[in-house]
Order: C-alpha cells, then structure tokens, then sequence
C-alpha cells in the first residue's frame, strides 16, 4: 500500500517541489536466537502461543545480563519487544523463588495499565497465577491491602512509590523482603529536576529494600537519549551494562523533510502546517496508509484532526480488516480528555478501527496504539531526540513506514529543512540529573528520614565514600553513598530546625508531618480544571485541563475542541476549577495573546563577576491573558477580538540577573554596540545560557527559564533572567550563580567550536521572536548577526577563564560537534 | 563549592525554599532532671528510656460479661481476658509514626487495673515495644476506640521495624460500635463527644488529640515533663472511658425490650444489632422504637417479617407505615406481596399509585408500567 502512494508522491511534481530532502533507512534484518535453555518451559510455550518462536538479540543479552545480576539499560526502538526483554528475567525470577517480587516505574498511570493488560496476557497464556497489580491513585482502598499482601508483580509510577509506598513500607515487608527487581521504563524521562527526585527516592527505596533484607537489580529501558548508559548509572548510582545490540527486524524508512510551498513569494509566507498536514494525511489515509499525526499543541491536534474529517467526510474505508463499508475513521488523541476515552482511542487503534490518529506528545511515550505505517510531525518538535521518538511511532518489523518532517515557518524548522545533515548526524539531545541539588536532596533526606532512622555509622561511610570522589563517573566502581556527601550537613540543619532529633547515635524524624505529602516529584501541583458540558439541564464532565493552560484555552468565549466536536466557554471558575462549556457550531476558533511580566521582588547577593553584575534573587512571573483573537477554520483569517478578564498566573521563584550595567567591562562594551546589534546578542546570549546551563548545572532545559530585557525598567541596562521553572526555586539559580563563570565560558566555547558557518541551532539558536512569514536569509538564523560577530561578542561579554576546564565542559565539546553517534536513533544500530 | 553548605541552607531558607531554622537551640537530654520528674510523679524505670506506672481504680459500675458473650466476645469469653488500650502517637500515620505512651487497662476481680507504659527517648523504642508486647499477649480480646484501624496498625509498624511480630487475638473496636448506637443520638462518634452526651460525662482540663505530638516533642527537646502529664491523665481518661463504655453497651444488650436503657441510644440500632446476632428481643426493641414513631425501624422490622415469612405480620405492619407515614418504601413492599404472592396486579397498582412520582424511587413508573401492562394482559385473556 504505502510502497505504491511512496511512488505516487515521487512521481508528483507538486508534492516533489516542496520536499527538500528524501532519506532512505534501508531495512534491517532480525537477529534471532534461541530461547536460553535456562528459560523454564511455560514461558517458552507461552511465548510460542503469542506467537514469538525465538528472541532477539537483545531480548536474549538482557535475560542473561539481568540473571547475571547485573543493572541493565536497554535502548531499542519502538516496538522492539522491550517488554518482554525485561518480563522474560522478572517472571522466570519468579518461577524459581515463590517469594520473588518486582516493582514496576512507568511515568503514567495510562503506561503501568498498559504494562498490566500485557503481563496478564503473558502469565494467562503460560497458566501462570502470579498476581500482578497496578497500584496508584485510582486504585480503590479495599484493593490496596491486597496488593500489599498478595502482589507479586506490582506496577506502579514514581509519585505513587514516593507518597504511599515508602512512607508506609512496613506495610510492604512481605512485598519488600523479597523484592528482586526493579524495572524502569521511559528512563528518559526523567531528567533535570524530575530525575534528581527520582534518584532520591530510588536511593530511599533501596534503604528501605535493604532493610527489610532485598538488594534489587535495575532494569531501566529509554527511548532515544544522548547518553543513555550515563544517565542510568547516574540515576541508579550503581554500574548499568548499556544494551543497545538491537535484533529486531525492522522494515525500510522513508524520511521526508518537508517545506510547504510558498503562497506570497514576496513576503516569504508559506502554506500553514496544518493545512499542509492535512492534505498529506488525507491522501495517505486515503490509500489505507495507516498514519500518525503529531501536533505541536493540543489545540492544533484538534484543529487538525478536525481538518482531515472534513476532508475525508462521507468517504469509505475499503482498507481489508475494517468493519465494512465503514468510513475512514480519524481521532484526536492529547492530554485532557478522559480516561475511559483515551483506552477507547488506543484500542480503535490497535483493532484497526481507527485508520488514524492526531496526537500531541501525550502518545510519544509507549501506549500500546499498535502498527502505524505513517507519521506525519506536524512541525519540528524542538529536539532531535523526540523527533526519533515521533517518527519512531510508526514503523513495522516488515514493509515500508514513511516519516514526513513538515516545516513550520519558525527559523529553526527552516534552518532543519535547509540542512538535512544536521538533522540526520546529530546525536540526540542527553539527560542529567544532580540528586544532590540542596533543594531536592533536603525535600527527599526528610522522606527518608520519616522512612528510617540514620545511624551516625551510616553517616561516616556515607561522607568517606563521597571523600573518595565521584564513583558514578567511573564504571565498575563502588555504588555511590546513598544522599551525597553532605547528608551530615543537612541532618544538622534539620535538627536545629526541630524536625530532627539525633540521640544515641541514631537521627529520627521527630515531627508530626508526613513529609513525602509535601514533596512533588513534578512541577504541576495544583488540581485540574474539569471541563463540564451543560446541555438541556444537564451537566457532565467532558475532560479536564491544568489551571495554567485553562487560562488560556478556557476564557470565556473561548472555542474548545474536544475530540472534533466544538464547544464554547460559556465561564471559567477558577476558584470551583470548573469550566463550564456548550456545544457550539460556529466557523471560528480562538487564540489567547499573552503577556508576560517579570518583577524582583528580592535582591539576596549581588555582586560584580565574570566581567557582569550579578543579582540572585526572589522573582515574580506573571503570564496574563488579556484577549482573544477569533481565526476563521482553515484560512485562518482574523474575525476579530474578545476580552479575557482572568487573573494572572503568578509564579514565584529563584532568579540569577546578569546585569550590563555601562560600569561592568561587558557592560560597557555593550552599550557601544549598535542598538540592532546588541539587540541580536542579548537575545543570542539568553538563547545560549538556556542551552549550556544545563549541561554545568545538570538539569533539563525545562527546568530553567529565560527572558531577556534588551532595558530592564528596574534595572535600567540589558539584562538576561534566568530562573527556575519550579515554583518556589529548585536550586538552579543558586547553583548558576556559582558557575556563571564557566557557564559564559561555555557558551563561548560553544559558538567557537560549532562546525558551520554562519550559524546554527547548535550555535547561536533559533530566534525568539519568529520572524514574520518566516523568511530566512541565507547568512544565518538570527537575521541580524552571525556566528562570528555572537562569537566575537563573546569575546568580550565571557573573557576566557584561567581555572581548569570544569566538569561540563568536555561533554559540552562532544555535544558542540555533534559528532556522537546517535544511540537507537534512527531506529537502527 | 565557593561557599558552604550553611551559607548555602541560608540562602535556600531565605528562598522559603526551606523551613526556616528554629530559634531553639537543640537540648542534650536533660535524662537525669526528666528522670526525678518521672519518679516523682510516681513512674518507674523498666528499660532505659521506658518508664511504667499503676493505678488501682473502681471497675466501671454494670460491667458484668452478661450479654456481650456471643454478641460481642466470643463465646466463654471472660472480660477478664479483655484488654482495654489506647495509644499516643507523634503523628497519624506512616513509617516516621511513633508510639511514646499505651495505656492498658485490665479487670482483676472488681478492680479495673490500669497501666501505662511511657518512652522518655527514640532509642528505648524496642525496649519498650518488648515490654508492651509482652503484657498484651497474655490477652486474648483488645477492647480500644478505633484501635483497629489507627492503634493496632501503628502497633505493627513500630514492631515490623523493631524486628518483631506480634498476632494480634480478636479486637473488639468500640468506634464501630459507637457509630451503629449513637450515630442518630450524638453530634458525632468521636470518643470525648460520646463521652459527654451518652456517659454525661464532662472532662477538666483534657487535652485536645491534635496537640499531643507537639507536647511530647516539646519534652523531648527540652529534657523536662513540660506539658506530658496532661497527656497521661488524656490517655488514662480514654482507657478508662473504654471499659464504662463497654459496661453500658452490656446494660443496653441486657436490657428486655420494654425496659429504659440506662443511657441515650438508638433503640433501632440496638434492635437492628439484636437481630443481626439472631437475638429476636431484637424484634420487640423495633417495635418499640416504631410505636415511639421511628419509620426506619418499621422498615427494618417488616424486612426481618418478610424475611421470616411471616407475611401477614409484615402486611399489617407496611399498611400501617403507609397509612401512618406514608412510606413509599411500605407502598412497593406491599405491592410486591400483591403482585407476587397474592397475584392481584389491580391491588398492587392501587398501593403505589399515590406514591407515584415520588422521588424516593425513581423506579415506581417502570413498576406501574409494568403492572398496568399485566392488568390489560389479564384483561385480554379474560
């Protein structure tokens, strides 16, 4: 099917025209190997009835690596058979010892469910009666007790392990005593902020486990990540063998870079990605093309999804093995609608049902959504390692899949689409985490605290080991201390603040609080809007969404778009978190404008360094909505304006302000400059600090913030913001303002090492502000400025450093050439 | 590191990012002043850290095994096989919860013999868990306030991380108890609630639950009793308060269906209980509460009727709550025996017509529906 619409699309010079760029990824073979003779036979038979007569390679490495106690992370495309590399050693652990546990992490709760229908499928078909449960915030209180006592494979998610698991882990002993493995899935996510908690409760997971007597292995998979062994060791804190020998056959890759044409040559105004998206789908749906959309917001998921209905309205699906005479049947998938929906969707997928489906990141992760032979990014997803995961989406084990990369007009799709072997070459984006962020480790050390008294013992091997160095780094060696070197420190701090109390050489927890009720491992916290349809009297909650995004999606007067059918705000309570909406008909959907506001509200240390003036402080960040505009259905014309009367969202949090005061060397060298000049290098600078920070700091780029002032009002010179995305603070401004030294230095490093030439994303970064239309000049991305002029700016604003080279600055090298080599990437090693 | 941890802490603390650090300094163990407290107050060392004490008090006045054998204890239960206890915790729940205080209380022929087991410091935990442990498993019934859920579960916790197990005999949880009895007679079941409204009891002085983790933690730290004997006349209150409470629940169980308890409670809870247990003075109680005008314990009476097949009682009793009451639920009762057992559809529709679009059941349109149709079918072979 597809292999004939490829050739069609080839042979169509309109659709030709605005490809830039065709790449094929040959075909590869399966690798098969036999069942390890070790492997008891009704989970080989069980395996054969589900139609799986050999392992892969990997499959097979995983099952001996894991039996031979090892920790292990596997890193194998989509629809690998990842799964069963990791069930296969867990259940056969359990076939040998009758006591034998494991514990599951999955991000979401929609996951662990998903693991849980295809472990049930694994033990009923090799008549196995281990219980298996999930285990999270919907499961009922009269299961809960059972699982506790009778789970042998228990699934469940971090937040769900650090809130009810741990805390209450006596409760657990049974479960705990005999707990031999460990699996995490969707390791990649957790980076930055999000994997330092992680680590943490790992850390109190594995005192807990050891308490009761267990020493878990870590089975931890990650879809396409930078550095996926470096991240795993540094989450377990423990030696992980890296498994990435991928045996699974996979079918040829077509890989599109895709620019719509241009419809105003003159002012450089393409066709819109949604437009164009829809066409293409439509035309693959049209040919029985089983296709994936991915959409930059869920907004445009519906409006797309939405679009290709239309245009595919009243059609019939003659596709074999759909119920028949049926239409082509399309659905919008995203975060927000209800549960029971979502399984509906995923399931109309997997039994062909559906022939498509639109979706934002939400289907990113590895919901079980079956076979796709198509995936369409609707715009570049702003990392190339979720471009991976996306197009990853669709592809079989045998036959064609395509991936179609659709430009938006942003500078940095343009830049992609210019140069295919950026794209191709790079290595995906890495991950870290610094578990011993003061924040996160204080917040985590009260948790385990409440969980287990330490012991002063505890304490000096903990402080000796750290003296050693940093064994993480460095394979095979030692497990690292469990909470880091200063856990003396903290426990002092929390005694004098009353929380504590240190008596016969031991330090209990002497408080009344539950302390893991007042951590969250994530950054949203508040409770959820439920979208509530009124519709002859009647009420009934549709979806949901998180306050922040209702500000903007909710207002009144707003259209919201739910699963193709069209609602209208009729009032948002932000107090009740209601949101109440009726069905609508109209020809128009809506776009908030919002404003964003920065204001200090503390100044806690300034002072003058690396050439700047520094201001650590308190800040407030304020996002208002104060209109809407109303856009005609696919042409997207502007029918007019509303007002949005809502109250701001108002985020307090930790900032680092470098300051160019005319009296700072940087400063001064500045305010010389030309006024568009400076304007691209204050711009430029935010850019880069937002993208090297992290690798020094080691975080996510979500966890941090950026604005620049080209004329702070406050602060009357320019100034780059660079706050913690984290209400409150996570530590990053603090810790940036120790490093802004070699931060700058970084950034330096980084524009003068990267290997094109007039500029890149690498480099000097997409714009922030998009360039109307969407028209780049040749000379870079920036429209005003170069590589060498950010470079020679650079000079000046971060003087070299005389101090050695700090950590950070050698894997910023290998990120700056981007010469790695892709691990998974492409779905083929 | 430029700067030091502390510098570090401070700047977070500033950033609200911490708790503040207390203005008090933390205190060594004051053991020996905390220690000449105890012993003054009339407390004895049993471990390091683990202090106990007796009292002698009167038994509660009707306390007699009576009619709890069976309907409360197991059968051939003495109560001097009962435990009353109760515990005082530094918080509610979790693995960081700890017991510092238990109060048990035992019969030794008319006396009530209550003893209370204190832990001064966190490193007497196992001695004092040991020492606890050892004078509950001599009992086979823990009678407590809620212990089932809150006590014995913290209980376990604490001897799970101490290294020890424990099985725990039958528990006799006055809270479920208190919630069938007074639920309809108190403002609420909560133990000084019950206290005051069904014993008539009023405590002087007693220290509210939510303030007890604090006072210890305030001990602790300063090394002195402080505010702690409030909390053990509290704990010392509420032990005692189980076995009056037992006491008067044995009273309400003895009583004949036309005698006056000795204290407020929900006949027709009583009667509902009595009946449950296969005690048919539960019966008669129903009735009574009935004739004092409760329409729930005629429902709960001709259920029992219906249930024993004894129709005509039952019928008798739903045409009297639908004439006295007008109950809906008596209506579809006694149109069900009409439909079903006296097979007479026209009589049955003529018991739930007045009733008909009465909220109380959504489904009498269906059955009216359903019985008009029989009606015409009937009609139609006639």
């Amino acid at each position: 099917m597809l292999d004939q619409v490829l050739a069609d699309l080839r042979a169509d010079p309109r659709f030709m025209g605005a490809v830039h760029h065709w790449q094929v990824l040959p075909a590869q073979s399966a690798r098969p190997v036999p069942f390890p003779r070790t492997v008891d036979p009704r989970l080989q038979g069980a395996c054969r009835r589900r139609g799986v007569a050999t392992l892969y390679t990997h499959q097979a490495h995983c099952y001996e690596r894991a039996r031979a106690g090892c920790n292990v992370v596997l890193v194998t495309p989509t629809a690998s058979g990842k799964t069963l590399a990791y069930n296969l050693p867990i259940l056969q652990g359990c076939l040998e010892d009758d006591a034998a546990t494991a514990l599951y992490l999955f991000p979401t709760k929609a996951l662990a469910q998903d693991q849980l229908h295809e472990l049930s499928a694994m033990l009923q078909a090799a008549n196995l009666p281990l219980p298996a449960f999930t285990f999270d915030g919907d499961t009922p209180g009269s299961l809960r007790s059972t699982v506790r006592a009778e789970g042998r494979l228990v699934i469940t998610n971090p937040d769900m392990l650090h809130t009810g698991v741990l805390p209450n882990h006596p409760k657990w002993a049974r479960f705990l005593r005999a707990l031999r493995f460990v699996v995490i899935d969707e390791l990649h996510t957790y980076r930055g902020i999000f994997g330092s908690h992680l680590t943490n409760v790992l850390r109190r997971l594995r005192r807990v486990a050891a308490f009761h007597g267990a020493r878990p292995r870590f089975l931890c998979c990650s879809a396409t990540i930078g550095n996926p062994r470096e991240l795993a060791q540094r989450i377990l804190e423990q030696p992980v063998e890296l498994i990435d020998d991928n045996g699974a056959p996979a079918g040829e890759r077509h890989f599109v870079l895709y620019n719509p044409p241009l419809v105003d040559r003159s002012q450089g105004i393409r066709r819109s990605v949604a437009l164009e998206a829809q066409a293409v789908a439509t035309r693959l749906l049209r040919h029985g093309v089983k296709t994936i959309v991915f959409a930059r917001s869920r907004g445009r998921t519906e409006l797309i999804a939405s679009y290709i209905r239309d245009a595919l309205a009243g059609e019939r699906d003659d596709r074999a093995g759909c119920a028949a005479g049926g239409s082509i049947r399309v659905a919008a998938y995203r975060g927000g609608y209800l549960p029971r929906e979502r399984r509906t969707i995923e399931h109309g997928l997997r039994a062909g049902e559906l022939a498509g489906v639109v979706a934002t990141t939400a289907l990113e992760l590895g919901i079980d959504i079956g076979d796709l032979d198509a995936s369409i990014l609707a715009g570049f997803p702003g990392t190339i390692a979720g471009s991976w995961q996306q197009a990853g989406r669709a592809g079989r084990r045998t036959g064609t899949s395509l991936s179609l990369l659709i430009a938006s007009a942003s500078p940095i799709d343009q830049f992609i689409i210019r140069h295919p072997q950026y794209f191709f070459e790079r290595s995906p984006e890495s991950g870290w985490v610094d578990p011993d962020n003061i924040y996160v480790l204080l917040d985590q050390l009260r948790c385990a605290l409440f969980e287990l008294p330490f012991a002063d013992a505890e304490l000096a091997a903990t402080e000796l080991a750290a003296a050693e160095g940093d064994p993480a780094a460095e394979p095979g060696a030692a497990p690292r201390p469990a909470f880091g070197p200063e856990v003396g420190a903290l426990l002092r701090h929390l005694e004098r603040s009353g929380t504590v109390r240190h008596a016969a050489g031991r330090w209990y927890w002497a408080d009344r609080s539950y302390p893991a009720e007042h951590v969250s491992l994530r950054t949203s916290g508040a409770a959820n809007v439920v979208i509530v349809e009124q519709r002859a009297g009647a009420r009934r909650a549709i979806g949901e969404m998180d306050l922040p995004s209702a500000k903007t999606l909710l207002h009144d007067g707003a259209v919201y778009l739910h699963r193709g059918a069209q609602f209208i705000v009729d009032r948002l309570e932000v107090a009740d978190r209601r949101c109440y909406v009726r069905r609508a008909d109209g020809n128009y959907f809506t776009e908030a404008v919002i404003q964003s506001e920065l204001k200090i509200l503390q100044r806690d240390r300034e002072r003058e360094g690396a050439g700047l003036h520094l201001l650590l402080g308190d800040i407030l960040l304020r996002r208002e909505a104060t209109k809407f505009r109303k856009l005609r259905f696919r042409t997207h014309e502007n029918l007019g304006h509303g007002e949005i009367d809502l109250p701001p969202e108002e985020m307090h949090t930790r900032a680092l302000v470098l300051c160019f005061p005319p009296a700072t060397a940087a400063g001064a060298w500045l305010a010389q400059c030309g006024a568009a000049q400076r304007s691209f290098i204050v711009d430029r600078l935010g850019v880069l600090v937002r993208n090297v920070a992290p690798v020094f700091l080691l975080c996510d780029p979500r966890d941090l913030g950026v604005a620049t002032r080209l004329r702070d009002p406050e602060l009357e010179c320019p100034a780059v913001y660079v706050y913690d995305a984290h209400p409150g603070g996570s530590g990053l401004a603090e810790g940036l303002h120790q490093r802004v030294a070699q931060v700058l230095a970084g950034c330096r490093e980084l524009v003068a090492a990267c290997e094109c030439v007039a500029g890149c994303p690498s480099c000097i970064g997409p714009p922030a502000a998009h360039a109307p239309g969407g028209a780049v000049p040749d000379r870079g991305l920036a429209g005003a400025g170069t590589r060498q002029e950010l470079l020679e700016a650079l000079q000046h604003l971060a003087p070299a450093l005389p101090e050695e080279r700090q950590r950070g600055a050698v894997q910023l090298d290998a990120a700056a050439s981007g010469k790695g080599t892709p691990v998974a990437a492409p779905g083929r090693s | 590191m430029s700067r030091s941890l502390g510098e570090r802490l401070d700047v977070a603390a500033a950033a609200g990012g911490l708790a503040a650090a207390a203005t008090l300094p933390a205190a060594p163990v004051q053991a020996s002043r905390l220690a000449g407290e105890l012993e003054h107050a009339g407390w004895r060392a049993v471990a390091p850290f683990v202090y106990c004490r007796d009292s002698d008090l009167p038994s509660p006045t009707g306390l007699a095994a009576g009619r709890l054998q069976g309907h409360l204890l197991p059968d051939a239960c003495e109560l001097q096989q009962c435990l009353f206890w109760d515990t005082e915790t530094t918080g509610l729940a979790g693995a960081g919860t700890v017991i510092f205080l238990v109060g048990l209380g035992w019969l030794e022929g008319s006396r009530l013999r209550f003893h209370q087991v204190f832990v001064t410091d966190f490193p007497g935990e196992r001695a004092f868990l040991e020492y606890i442990r050892a004078i509950i498993s001599r009992y086979e019934v823990f009678v407590s306030y809620n212990g089932k859920a809150f006590d014995s579960t913290i209980l376990k916790t604490r001897l799970v991380l101490s290294g020890m197990t424990m099985a725990f005999g039958y528990q006799l949880d006055l809270l479920y108890l208190a919630r069938r009895f007074w639920r309809r007679v108190a403002d609420n079941c909560r133990l000084a609630t019950i206290e005051r409204q069904v014993l008539g009891l009023e405590r002087t002085g007693d220290v509210p639950g939510w303030m007890v983790p604090e006072i210890y933690f305030d001990s602790l730290r300063r090394g002195v009793l402080g505010e702690l004997p409030a909390v053990f006349r509290h704990n010392q209150e509420d032990v005692v308060t189980l076995a009056r409470l037992l006491a008067v629940v044995g009273q309400i169980l003895r009583c004949g269906p036309e005698e006056d308890r000795p204290v407020p409670v929900d006949l027709t809870a009583v009667g509902a209980f009595l009946l449950q247990r296969g005690d048919l003075a539960g019966s008669a109680l129903l009735r009574r509460a009935y004739g004092a005008g409760d329409a729930e314990a005629g429902r709960l009476l001709s259920l029992h009727l219906k249930r024993g097949g004894a129709w005509s009682d039952a019928v008798a009793l739903w045409e009297d709550m639908r004439l006295v009451h007008g109950s809906c639920f008596a209506a579809v009762e006694l149109s069900k025996f009409h439909e079903h057992r006296a097979r007479d559809p026209a009589a049955a529709l003529d018991c739930i017509a007045p009733f008909r679009g009465d909220p109380a059941d959504p489904d009498l349109e269906h059955r009216a529906a359903r019985l008009r149709a029989k009606l015409e079918r009937c009609a139609e072979r006639a």
